[in-house]
């Protein structure tokens, strides 16, 4: 009896022990720390299905405009779509974590500066690369990520960050000042290297950076899929938000203390519909989808109050979540802001959303970002917004290679449009869904957009499909 | 012949193996993960820039990319050396690398035809196999180029171990 309780005990002794090997192998394996390891699904999120959502925490609109897996040589883009969400958003939150703790720390950090050009071979490498949709500014960056006295003071702009999934090394690019800042401690720890072996054992698109074959012609942001042939998406139908409201819903929302009894509402020949409060405010829902607030009190000439860029990303952040709130994966996409006498008095914060992955090309090409918020003196002066409720459809478009979307531009440039060759740049080209017609429910076609800089009035985006590889929209 | 296991001492042999292979390994793992490689840019234009070969790779697509006058027709093709099965560990132990190189030959595996736009560039993502790749880059003007890689796959090793060691072992405890 006793032998058999010995044996038992044994047994179980053993199979603790190959456990803990395996774990801790694991842990070798991967260098990520053991919670690490039990990567727990999420659970499910109750609005998963809903468009809008309201709560949404600021630091959370920090997004890349493309996060890139780079493996040894090969590239591959990694989407935020719906089968590898809890990846991408894994992928931010360790990214985000892995910033926080380094920026924090007050010892125990190294810090090396790189020129630019070690970009090379960071890609070269094993990195994960978050190229952020426009240059934040040091002090914005850390304040909206709550980091309280960051330590790193000579870091002005971040561009992209970059994650070194074997090293756990963290780097922080500021284009602008031509350097990347290497961060590197035994405390930054992270479980990308194991999303990255998930993510490439589905056998992902590879990519290519054309500016490592000509990087006169093509910009390093110029990164594109080969082999696509077999790959075909599906077109999109969508019609404007306003539409799953009636105006006066959407009246009672922007005027929350009004009695709606006491507002004035205009409908003009086109049937865009106005209403006002008559006083301080008032809101226009255009037909096509647009609505536009207005705060008429607040003017550019009364400077009084002070507010810094953090207080404006609060504000515009608060205010869109109380008003109509945010389409789901939706991001900062662009900062604009105006001093007058070293103060900040106007700052203009963009938003842009994605479905599956994709950015969405409003009809409108000036509301490409399709939300905007003025703030001017810290208060709201502007709010616009042209969100749209998008369905899938069971139409299949497949998709032309995009070197052969290049092929077609640079013909309508050089041909037809008699620009040398030598004068054309190509500062960025990625995939959208843009809005085709204006009929309801509108059609949305996924396209390539493709980003002309040089020397020559014709500059800017061009818009192509990505079927036919028709222009459907240039500048002029 | 499946050889089941019967006493406590084959029990903790076989947990100790289990655990020594999963170290193994990991330390492979590591070894493989930690290779650099350079896949040099096939240009036809200014010539492509010397690489140390082979190229030790950890991926099982290779992307391919170039850079040609429009109107270049663009072959790649790709190619995998199958080894002769050699017979025991000592006669391969005995063998130098040439003789390693007599024991296999060189077979297609993918092929792939592209022709060069205005865009001057062309691109391809090929797969390849464990083992050694040979990956040959010719235009329609007669000019080649040529590199060797060697895939390691850090997977397929640490399956091939665990087969080679425990494909006869009846995992039943008695």
């Amino acid at each position: 009896m006793v032998e058999l309780k010995l044996e038992r005990l044994k047994s179980a002794v053993l199979f603790c022990l190959v456990l803990i090997s395996i774990v801790l192998t694991t842990q070798i394996w991967l260098n990520m720390p053991i919670e690490g390891i039990f990567i727990m699904s999420k659970e499910p999120d109750e609005n998963i299905n809903l468009l809008l959502s309201s709560n949404n925490d600021k630091a959370s609109f920090i997004k890349p405009n493309k996060l890139i897996i780079n493996n040894n040589g090969s590239h591959t883009l990694l989407l935020n779509q719906t089968e590898v969400s809890m990846i991408y958003d894994r992928i931010l939150e360790d990214t985000r974590n892995m910033v926080i703790a380094a920026l924090e720390a007050f010892e125990g950090i190294d810090i090396e500066k790189h020129e630019y050009e070690y970009i090379e071979k960071l890609r070269a490498g094993q990195t994960i690369e978050l190229q952020l949709p426009f240059s934040y500014d040091y002090k914005l960056l850390t304040d909206i990520l709550s980091i309280e006295d960051p330590k790193w003071q000579g870091i002005e702009h971040i561009d992209a960050i970059l994650v070194g999934y074997f090293s756990n090394n963290l780097y922080l690019v500021d284009k602008g000042n031509n350097c990347i800042f290497e961060l590197k401690s035994k405390f930054l720890k992270s479980s990308i290297r194991s999303m990255v072996d998930i993510i490439y054992n589905s056998r992902p698109y590879s990519y290519i950076f054309l500016s490592e074959v000509d990087h006169e012609r093509y910009s390093d942001k110029v990164f594109i899929p080969v082999n696509i042939t077999d790959h075909s998406m599906w077109k999109l139908s969508s019609y404007p938000e306003s539409q799953g409201y009636t105006p006066e819903n959407i009246a009672a929302i922007f005027f929350k203390d009004k009695d709606p009894s006491t507002l004035r509402s205009i409908e003009d020949s086109e049937g865009n519909i106005v209403y006002t409060d008559g006083e301080k405010q008032g809101i226009r829902i255009s037909k096509s989808g647009l609505i536009e607030y207005v705060n008429y009190q607040t003017t550019l000439e009364n400077s009084n109050s002070k507010f810094t860029l953090l207080d404006a990303v609060n504000i515009a952040t608060n205010f869109v979540n109380n008003n109509l709130g945010f389409p789901k994966d939706s991001y900062i996409s662009s900062i604009e802001q105006e001093t007058l006498n070293n103060e900040l008095y106007r700052c203009l914060i963009r938003y842009n959303y994605r479905y599956e992955g994709i950015p969405i090309v409003n009809y409108d090409i000036n509301m490409d970002n399709p939300i905007e918020v003025e703030i001017v003196n810290g208060e709201v002066k502007r709010y616009r917004r042209i969100v749209k409720n998008i369905r899938i459809t069971e139409e299949e478009k497949i998709l032309k290679n995009p070197l052969e979307i290049i092929d077609i531009l640079f013909v309508r440039l050089n041909h037809y449009k008699n620009i040398d060759m030598d004068d054309i740049r190509i500062k960025d080209m990625y995939m959208s869904y843009f809005e085709y017609g204006r009929d309801i429910p509108t059609s949305m076609i996924p396209v390539w957009v493709v980003e002309i800089e040089g020397d020559f009035k014709d500059t800017g985006k061009y818009i192509l499909n990505a079927e036919s590889g028709v222009i459907l929209y240039e500048p002029y | 012949m499946l050889i089941p296991i019967r006493s406590k001492y084959m029990k903790i042999l076989f947990i100790i193996s289990l655990v020594m292979i999963i170290l193994m390994s990991s330390a492979i793992s590591v070894h493989a993960r930690r290779l650099d490689s350079s896949i040099p840019v096939f240009d036809f234009i200014d010539g492509v820039a010397e690489v140390e070969q082979p190229i030790i790779y950890n991926n099982r697509e290779l992307s391919i990319k170039g850079k040609a006058l429009e109107g270049t027709v663009i072959t790649i093709n790709t190619y995998w050396y199958q080894v002769h099965k050699v017979k025991t560990i000592i006669l391969k132990d005995k063998l130098n690398q040439n003789d390693i190189s007599d024991t296999g030959e060189w077979i297609l595996q993918h092929t792939e035809e592209c022709q060069v736009g205005l865009s001057g560039i062309f691109g391809a993502s090929v797969p390849i196999k464990p083992g050694r790749n040979k990956v040959v880059v010719e235009s329609d003007t007669g000019e080649s180029y040529e590199i060797e890689l060697e895939y390691i796959d850090n997977r397929k090793i640490t399956e091939k171990i665990f087969s080679d060691m425990f494909d006869r072992v009846d995992l039943i405890f008695e």
